[in-house]
């Protein structure tokens, strides 16, 4: 027979064309859609106790990476959100790094989630993918004003003149004290440093040694990528990492050099070179850090009243505080009415972030600010002074790459922190490979 | 050669049993390898396939990837971080490698030995293995912390010296990749054990007993009979632990996240980097097949360096 397979290798050819094709066939998209009875709902996660939904109630995804006690408060809101009774909104908290891969992914899957809390450093690599809708088309119909939002968050979060995420805190990096230290070296906690000079004063009557060896840092920028201080004290020098646009680096500069070797000199004489600032803060082997407003309910806990947190002083030239925000985002879909759904939920948490306020955070929103019950909250005046002082990190292209361990910011910067160069020839390599990456084609 | 005999094409069966030389064999087992064959052509001949064509790209995972053919391939051949990472890797597998292998031999050969407890004792070896690699860093993070980490304390009460100047183990360029090798030596040496334990096993007691009748010092029993017959187990240690360390990627994204200033950056840490946080997954990719050559290469020269030649 003329089609008879006759050898092994026929047949595991035959084999082969078959399996080929069954897995063509269990590959292929469905050639038209069939009806079938409706699946059985997945078990979902437990939800917070909520009012009967409205029928035809969505449920929205939404993702953030706020992994420390501030999740919970922000568990708590949305479960607040659900009881009003309309779209009900599931949060999946993970890791920042893994949620923006998850958020990726999911998008290029085409199920994407409907709302992302993070910090925009890397709107533009979103923007420029096109991931996301510009936020006030679908804010401003619900009546959000932008008048009411701290304008240097907006600003941070304004590409191309189109707002593509709307901030709900600012937090900023300021000087948190260990009181009980401070008292103990005859320091008075209410009247802190203002300026460079009172500051290194401060930091060395804290500083605790034992034979020439720093037990006891008076003041840790953090080892060995002191990034918040450092630019702040750039700044502060009339110098800049960046243009005013982002597009270019111009940290090579004597103003940067003379900040730098500043820091530098805070790891000769008054830090112990700590790595793991924040443990040894509450440990009392840290008398002063640099942080954010998020402490305020960890080291409340595990402080009591031992802390304080002051103004970031006048370093130089004028006082310069880095901050960042947390802003909401609307990844892009095609379905519509979701995004509509999620606005509204954004519009309500970002009304109601007065809430929010207990994890720490400053709200953006002016009203809030403004009102007697957040005034009343303990610490937080630090914050709002510091407001227009305010320096947002950071708004260049290729963020991740660039502070990557590997990164040309932060190599760079890690090897003149641990002296591997001079400051000299680290800013000119830092400034060249940076300029190198922002110049790269999309 | 052997030839068919009668009873063997009897044996043979029908056409589609049989094969061009004749001998039988049952195609029903390919049935029983098929579900491993969809899993295999799904989750890896396809994903690499891709994965390739991916690495021709400048996919960024959300927009339409432009194709730009070899040049990410290039952009990394010239690139000062990859390079960068690749000698963090070479260190890392050059350090661990021969210390593990040494080692795991050393602690395979003491724990062979029939005294009292020595059960308990490969228990103690092997214990570190069982942890995750996750669980290892953050316990290693903790000991090698230079302000509060029992390194440092231990250390500093043995030699005052270091009581006053204490070690930056993970935060000091220099020290960073030792730190993380001795910590994957802790965690690995139980493994290399188990595995050169069972070739020590192996080798029959006979021939260390007409050793030593010819009179063979112990040294030169384990130089001429253990290091020629432990050959095969050897070789298996030494090329898994070397494709493992060019792939090690959780030690140093747990203890260092790379650094300080990517002193210990390594390859798949690089490709996890640019692919999941900077979103370049077309270089990184690309990285991945540069680092695919590379293994290949490594495993090849390996494999004729280490063939195992008949012994006895």
């Amino acid at each position: 027979m003329g089609t008879r397979l006759k050898s092994r290798r026929q047949f595991l050819l035959s084999l082969a064309g078959v399996g080929g094709a069954v897995l063509a066939l269990s590959c292929a998209p469905a050639a038209a859609p069939t009806p079938t009875p409706a699946p059985a709902p997945a078990p979902a996660a437990p939800k917070p106790a909520s009012a009967p939904t409205k029928p035809g109630a969505r449920e929205l995804i939404f993702y953030t990476g706020l992994t420390g006690p501030d999740g919970q408060i922000m568990r708590d809101m949305v479960g607040d959100h659900n009881k009003t009774g309309g779209d009900q909104v599931n949060i999946e908290i993970m890791p920042w790094v893994d949620m923006l891969a998850k958020m990726v992914a999911t998008m290029a899957a085409g199920s994407p989630l409907d709302v992302v809390l993070f910090h925009p450093v890397r709107l533009k690599q979103f923007v420029e993918q096109d991931a996301l809708f510009p936020m006030m088309d679908y804010l401003a119909p619900l009546g959000v004003k932008l008048d009411d939002y701290l304008p240097e968050p907006v600003k941070w979060c304004t590409i191309a003149g189109k707002l593509y995420a709307l901030p709900m805190d600012q937090h900023q990096w300021n000087i948190w004290l260990r009181t009980d230290i401070a008292e103990k070296a005859g320091l008075d906690p209410k009247n802190p440093p203002t300026n460079r000079t009172e500051f290194m004063q401060w930091a060395t009557k804290l500083t605790t040694k034992e034979g020439g060896n720093i037990t006891v840092g008076g003041f840790e920028p953090g080892y060995p990528y002191p990034w918040s201080l450092t630019w702040s004290a750039i700044h502060s020098n009339g110098g800049a990492v960046y243009n005013e646009d982002w597009t270019k680096c111009i940290i090579n500069s004597p103003e940067a050099a003379e900040a730098i070797e500043w820091v530098i000199s805070l790891y000769d004489n008054v830090s112990a070179k700590s790595t793991n600032v924040a443990d040894n803060f509450v440990k009392g082997v840290t008398a002063q850090q640099i942080s954010g407003p998020w402490n305020i309910p960890g080291l409340t806990n595990s402080l009591g009243k031992g802390f304080d947190v002051y103004l970031m002083p006048t370093l130089f030239k004028k006082r310069v505080v880095t901050a960042s925000a947390h802003s909401w985002a609307l990844p892009r879909q095609r379905d519509q009415s979701r995004v509509e759904a999620t606005a509204k939920f954004i519009k309500w948490m970002s009304d109601n972030s007065l809430g929010w306020a207990a994890s720490g955070q400053i709200p953006v929103k002016k009203s809030i600010i403004e009102s007697d019950a957040f005034k009343k909250l303990p610490y937080r005046k630090v914050f709002v002074d510091s407001i227009p002082h305010t320096f947002m990190w950071s708004n260049v292209r290729f963020y991740s790459e660039l502070v990557s361990p590997t990164g040309a910011e932060r190599k760079n910067f890690e090897m003149i922190i641990t002296k591997q160069v001079s400051i000299k020839e680290g800013l000119e390599r830092m400034q060249r490979e940076i300029n190198e990456v922002l110049n790269r084609p999309k | 050669m052997i030839r068919p005999v009668a009873g063997m094409q009897i044996l043979a069966g029908p056409w589609w049993a049989r094969s061009r030389s004749g001998e039988r064999y049952e195609p029903v087992g390919y049935l029983f390898i098929l579900p491993y064959l969809i899993a295999f052509v799904l989750f890896m001949v396809i994903p690499t396939v891709a994965g390739f064509y991916i690495s021709l790209t400048s996919w960024g995972g959300l927009s339409q990837g432009r194709f730009v053919g070899l040049d990410n391939y290039l952009y990394a051949l010239r690139s000062d971080q990859f390079w960068q990472a690749v000698r963090n890797t070479l260190y890392f597998t050059v350090a661990l490698v021969p210390a593990l292998t040494v080692l795991g031999l050393a602690v395979a050969v003491f724990v062979h030995q029939r005294f009292v407890g020595f059960a308990l004792a490969r228990v103690f070896f092997y214990s570190p293995y069982v942890m995750a690699v996750t669980v290892t860093g953050l316990l290693w993070m903790w000991v090698l912390d230079n302000n509060a980490g029992v390194a440092n304390y231990y250390l500093g009460e043995l030699i005052p010296y270091f009581k006053t100047n204490k070690i930056q183990w993970l935060a000091s360029e220099h020290l960073a990749m030792p730190s993380i090798v001795i910590t994957t030596i802790w965690w690995l040496v139980g493994y290399q054990m188990v595995i050169l334990l069972a070739g020590l096993q192996d080798i029959p007691a006979e021939l260390f007993e007409a050793a030593k009748i010819d009179g063979a010092s112990s040294g030169q029993s384990f130089w001429h009979i253990t290091l020629p017959l432990l050959r095969p187990s050897l070789s298996f240690v030494i090329i898994t632990n070397v494709i493992g360390s060019l792939r090690v990627f959780g030690q140093m994204f747990l203890m260092t996240q790379g650094g300080p200033a990517g002193a210990t950056t390594s390859v798949v840490l690089y490709i996890y980097m640019t692919g999941f946080q900077s979103f370049r997954f077309g270089y990184s990719a690309a990285i991945s097949f540069l680092l695919l050559v590379g293994i290949l290469i490594f495993t090849l020269i390996q494999l004729r360096l280490l063939r195992a030649r008949s012994v006895y």
